[in-house]
């Protein structure tokens, strides 16, 4: 009697410790990891989803963007000694220069025409971009040491968090919640909202729009190169990293919709976790979640979770 | 005799393949209040439209303030100091009533400071009223008010209205009349495209008429009470 009651006691904590029969830490672990694949998704997903609502073209070359980011991050401290925080600056820069030169030459010509045309451009950019980093450095991936200062790994009790994964999910938050911010509370993000809905009439008004166009498209592209630097030192700096992810963030923006950066913000972030959560309770369903999510969201909504019905 | 300030020569304007303005050629002077006549299809939106480079392609000769603007790009023309209201008004859904009266920027003339915020609001009170409203949450009138007040906002001193009177209750239509006059009184130049003639009729210095592309008739407007036959032709059904 007096033995089974203290079992019964005993396996409380055990109990509880246990959901569906996973440890709690283990399902906490994956969480977070989830929220740091997630804060990928959201900023790509975010940069995504304010080109195609200006421009309505399809950034194919985002992904590989975000790895000219990594690349920039890494080129910097190999050949030139630029540390992480300087690139985490200068890469973004650079590759938002770039995104304009790429809006000024080629995509400014497509956009009279179907959203496939800018797809299919930006595709080939993605192409050039990821055959010369690979004739460059090859497939097999870089290394990219962890800044001194994020270092080790942070008890959280459930789980050791290592700092940087902690800084990568902070970090993403803040510049996503720093551009929607702009997007939705300043003039300036009141003439990218004009802009998106009726750009002819916003010209009419005497804004150079041909400008906000260019610079909207280096302010997205900037963002995944801002993504590539976070990247650098978790994922191998390698020439098909973007390539990688892009599908998935692609998943991400049709389940999210074009049309709201919170949503694209959210959904980001959400898919994340649930990805890290399949991983803890059918591992081998992992890598799909999202395309079955994408499907089922398809059926149900097709302009998106946040999307508006056009 | 005052200058004038948009001169429109033999304008030619297309969308796509169709051929829709044959050879427009008009005047409007400083200050003054010219109405475009016509039924629809005649070309007057377009005509509007042509001006600020909405259309397709276009040819002949767009002289605002003397400067040549067909070359021009849509906002560099603008910047000369003209105001659009569109037909359909073209309120911005995903801006509140006071980011849409915002959004213009200054155009024209440095020093022509346009009207202030207190004085826009002095002029349309609902508006005041609805500031933090999504803009297309506005009723029809408001809208329209909207539409009208945040050109006046930027400074532009040709003022482009097409069909403001359209579609609204008469009191609005009264308000907007009253609006137009006060414009006048302060200087404005304004071009509207209108179908309600009695609106029209009461404010505009001189009517062009359009049919199929071109002016087809010039009346000022002392001589509209002998050419009212006429113009009723021309306008009917």
């Amino acid at each position: 009697m007096c033995r089974s009651l203290f079992l019964l006691f005993e396996s409380i904590p055990i109990f509880m410790a246990e959901v569906f029969y996973i440890p709690i830490h283990a399902l906490l672990a994956q969480l977070l990891l989830g929220l740091v694949n997630g804060s990928f998704y959201a900023m790509l997903s975010l940069g995504l989803a304010i080109i195609f609502g200006l421009l309505n073209i399809i950034n194919f070359s985002h992904g590989a963007l975000y790895m000219v980011g990594a690349f920039a991050a890494w080129m910097g401290l190999q050949y030139l000694g630029i540390s992480y925080w300087l690139m985490l600056i200068i890469a973004p820069v650079i590759v938002g220069l770039f995104g304009i030169l790429l809006e000024r030459l080629l995509i400014r010509h497509l956009y009279k025409l179907d959203h496939l045309y800018g797809l299919l451009l930006t595709f080939g950019v993605t192409l050039l971009v990821e055959g010369i980093f690979r004739s460059l450095y090859g497939v097999s991936g870089k290394p990219y040491p962890t800044p001194d200062a994020l270092q080790g790994a942070a008890d959280l009790g459930f789980m050791y968090l290592p700092i940087y994964r902690g800084w990568v999910i902070a970090a993403s938050i803040s510049v996503c919640l720093i551009t929607w911010f702009i997007v939705e509370k300043t003039s300036l993000g009141a003439l990218l909202r004009a802009g998106t809905e009726n750009p002819k009439l916003v010209e009419a008004f005497g804004v150079n729009v041909p400008l906000v166009v260019s610079l909207t498209y280096g302010f997205g592209v900037a963002l995944a190169g801002f993504a590539g630097v976070l990247a650098a030192p978790i994922m191998q700096v390698s020439p098909l990293m973007g390539s990688n992810l892009i599908i998935v963030v692609f998943a991400v923006v049709v389940i999210g919709g074009m049309g709201s950066i919170m949503g694209s913000i959210l959904t980001g972030l959400g898919l994340g976790v649930i990805e890290g959560l399949t991983k803890v309770f059918w591992p081998q369903a992992s890598n799909t979640v999202v395309f079955v999510i994408m499907i089922i969201v398809l059926l149900l909504r097709p302009a998106g979770l946040f999307g508006k019905e056009k | 005799m005052k200058n004038s300030i948009v001169e429109v020569r033999d304008l030619h304007a297309w969308y796509g393949e169709s051929h829709v303005l044959h050879g427009v050629s008009f005047d409007v002077k400083q200050g003054e209040v010219v109405t475009l006549l016509g039924r629809n299809g005649s070309g007057r939106t377009t005509t509007l439209r042509a001006i600020l480079g909405l259309t397709g392609a276009r040819k002949g000769s767009i002289c605002i303030h003397g400067e040549e603007a067909i070359k021009l790009p849509t906002y560099r023309v603008a910047r000369l100091g003209i105001g659009y209201c569109p037909e359909e008004r073209g309120i911005f859904s995903a801006l509140s009533c006071e980011e849409n009266l915002l959004l213009p920027p200054q155009v024209g003339k440095s020093g022509n400071r346009g009207m202030s915020l207190d004085e826009i609001y002095a002029m349309f009170p609902n508006l005041e009223e609805r500031k933090y409203s999504p803009g297309t949450r506005l009723s029809g009138g408001e809208q329209q008010m909207l539409a009208v007040a945040r050109i006046l906002r930027s400074g532009a001193r040709i003022l482009l209205l097409d069909e403001i009177s359209e579609g609204l209750a008469p009191v609005i239509v009264q308000a907007l009349a009253r609006m137009v006059i006060t414009l006048k009184a302060k200087g404005y130049t304004v071009v509207m495209v209108e179908q309600n003639f009695h609106f029209a009729a009461g404010l505009a210095d001189r009517f062009y008429v359009m049919e199929h592309g071109q002016i087809v008739k010039e009346v000022a407007s002392v001589d509209l009470a002998s050419h009212r036959d006429e113009l009723n032709s021309l306008l009917g059904v």
